[in-house]
């Protein structure tokens, strides 16, 4: 399905914390909003979903203005940071739980629980009691509940926040599949840059409760549009080059070991990366490479080097560029 | 060596808590104790530490009664049950409005609902005892219900107000984003895990109503007689071995309430496996 937002407007008392936002996902789409947290992120899901009263603008779900819907006639599912199992069912009655709601025949419901927690790489947890899970397990459940609610709209809310890297990642995965697999819009909350990168068709990067750009993850790196946007996503060097400025990402530069007007300042190794200073006549720069590639170059710091700029990958800022 | 000292610390607290085990056990068994030995005295005068003249006249004298008494126990549980119920519901409402919702005068309702537990029955009653009468309520069970309820539902909001606080709305809104209604995800979610919460105010709330002596003498106007409106005058009176049998058939009675209130919770939140604070 998809979901358009139009201008839409929530304040908390005197605190605004959406400024007429927009925002428009297409059917079977994959997005990241992804920002600071107190950005107003989960303010927008709890908006999409109806726990929340719009203050002004709208909510369109597949067309359909959603403005004084109740939550459970959305469609749209939440999936919280803090998961929000019930405590008092085992992991079965908490994935039947939407199918309670909507009556669905006993039979039917455990089907579809076991095949649920299959999906979810927990078969045979049916009756486990939630405080006897750990957290990986708990995260598994509730996505499995809420797909049991099969979701129209599916409403992440920093789900992977507890766990540890690893974990974190094989969640990160088992999202990605659940979402081409039950052919779900999904939208993820994150304030993991590479989290969001990784996963989305497209990244909206929220600040102030505003969406500062909407793209994929290839353009809102390499065209952003503005620098605040620029350095979210990762370091940027700003040269000026003539009348105009050039903006590069490190890694985009590479050192050349013949040249003269440049001098090596600083090696910072970090075993896969390295970041090499490098001091210009038009001010300092960082530059970012493999450390094999540190290696194979050869350079200490002092040592008069060249700066080179990667064919295609030097860019203006986006200016101009859509917005949304 | 090193591990002396904290033996002694660990004794020493043993013995702490064995003295506060021990005052809490005479203040609680003791006078039972000497309750049980009176209903079966005839004469304890002092300095004696044991009865002097033992006969059954009390017992035989109150099971005589049987059938009046049985009549006023029924009509005091169910008196004190409605009280208790109502105190619950209304508990339950009050709690949830002024945990989850902000609405202006939330100060002054809060202030009202506890005001009972500062203001004592006695000052109050004639107040509500005048209003009762010019609404006809005066001589009748509902009007003896309504002011006891006025005693027992501070204890039942305070109560529930703590459980609701601990369980939130956080629930309730997970359960809406799944496809419940309000009233699906408050009965399916909230109330049972907040079924020991409403336990405790229920019997609270009861145990408030069942001993109420004034307000249902003043509200009842004699008509309307509970257990402890037949008790109290024989207390009063002195008479004490018919005063202690009833006050053993008091306890014996409460004590049975709980039992059933405390299966029927049980029961109700068997499948459910409640753990609080999750």
């Amino acid at each position: 399905m998809s979901l358009r937002i139009e201008n839409l407007n929530v304040a908390f008392g005197e605190t605004k914390v959406l400024h007429d936002l927009c925002l428009d996902i297409a059917d079977g789409e994959f997005i990241s909003l992804l920002g600071a947290s107190g950005c107003g992120k989960s303010t927008l899901l709890k908006s999409i979903a109806g726990l929340l009263e719009a203050g002004t603008g709208k909510v369109l779900i597949d067309g359909k203005e959603m403005n004084g819907i109740q939550p459970q006639k959305r469609g749209t599912v939440i999936v919280f940071q803090d998961l929000r199992l019930f405590p008092h069912m085992t992991a079965g009655k908490n994935i039947a739980f939407p199918m309670r709601i909507r009556g669905v025949q006993k039979e039917r419901q455990k089907e579809t629980v076991s095949r649920l927690l299959g999906q979810v790489q927990l078969t045979g947890y049916e009756d486990r009691k939630i405080r006897e899970m750990s957290g990986g397990q708990m995260q598994r459940v509730a996505l499995a509940r809420a797909l049991a609610a099969d979701p129209r709209l599916l409403l992440l809310d920093e789900p992977f926040s507890g766990l540890d890297e690893r974990l974190r990642a094989e969640m990160g995965e088992l999202v990605r599949k659940l979402h081409r697999e039950n052919r779900l819009t999904t939208v993820l909350v994150t304030h993991d840059k590479q989290e969001a990168l990784k996963f989305s068709d497209r990244i909206a990067l929220m600040s102030g409760g505003r969406i500062l750009q909407y793209d994929t993850p290839r353009n809102i790196f390499r065209h952003p549009i503005n620098r605040e946007v620029a350095e979210y996503f990762g370091r940027m060097n700003y040269i000026r080059d003539g009348g105009k400025e050039i903006w590069v990402r490190p890694f985009d530069l590479r050192i050349i070991p013949s040249g003269e007007d440049c001098r090596v300042k600083d090696i910072v190794f970090m075993g896969e990366t390295a970041e090499v200073t490098v001091d210009t006549p038009g001010g300092e720069v960082l530059c970012m490479m493999t450390g094999s590639d540190l290696e194979a170059l050869g350079i200490a710091p002092g040592d008069p080097v060249g700066i080179e700029i990667g064919r295609k990958t030097g860019m203006a800022p986006a200016e101009g560029r859509e917005k949304m | 060596m090193r591990e002396e000292p904290e033996k002694a610390v660990k004794k020493r607290r043993f013995m702490i808590t064995d003295i506060i085990l021990i005052m809490f056990v005479l203040a609680i068994i003791l006078p039972v104790a000497v309750m049980l030995v009176w209903t079966v005295t005839e004469r304890w005068a002092w300095p004696d530490l044991w009865p002097q003249v033992f006969s059954l006249r009390a017992l035989d004298g109150i099971f005589q009664r049987s059938e009046v008494l049985t009549k006023l126990f029924a009509s005091s549980i169910i008196i004190s049950s409605a009280v208790a119920l109502l105190s619950v519901a209304i508990g339950t409402m009050t709690a949830r409005a002024l945990v989850l919702y902000e609405f202006p005068g939330k100060g002054l309702v809060y202030f009202l609902t506890v005001l009972p537990f500062m203001v004592p029955a006695t000052v109050f009653a004639m107040g509500v005892q005048i209003t009762f009468i010019k609404l006809g309520l005066n001589n009748t069970v509902a009007g003896v219900v309504i002011a006891h309820l006025i005693c027992s539902l501070p204890y039942g909001v305070r109560l529930l107000m703590d459980g609701t606080a601990a369980v939130g709305a956080r629930l309730e809104e997970q359960a809406r984003v799944l496809g419940a209604s309000a009233g699906q995800a408050f009965f399916r979610v909230t109330l049972p895990i907040l079924i020991p919460v409403i336990l405790s105010a229920f019997c609270m709330s009861y145990i408030v109503s069942f001993s109420q002596y004034f307000l249902t003498l003043l509200i009842g106007g004699g008509q309307v007689k509970t257990f402890t409106i037949v008790m109290v005058p024989y207390l009063q009176s002195g008479d004490r071995n018919i005063a202690c049998a009833y006050s053993v058939i008091f306890l014996c009675i409460t004590l049975a309430v709980f039992a059933i209130f405390e299966k029927i919770a049980d029961r109700w939140s068997r499948n459910t496996d409640t753990a609080f604070y999750t």
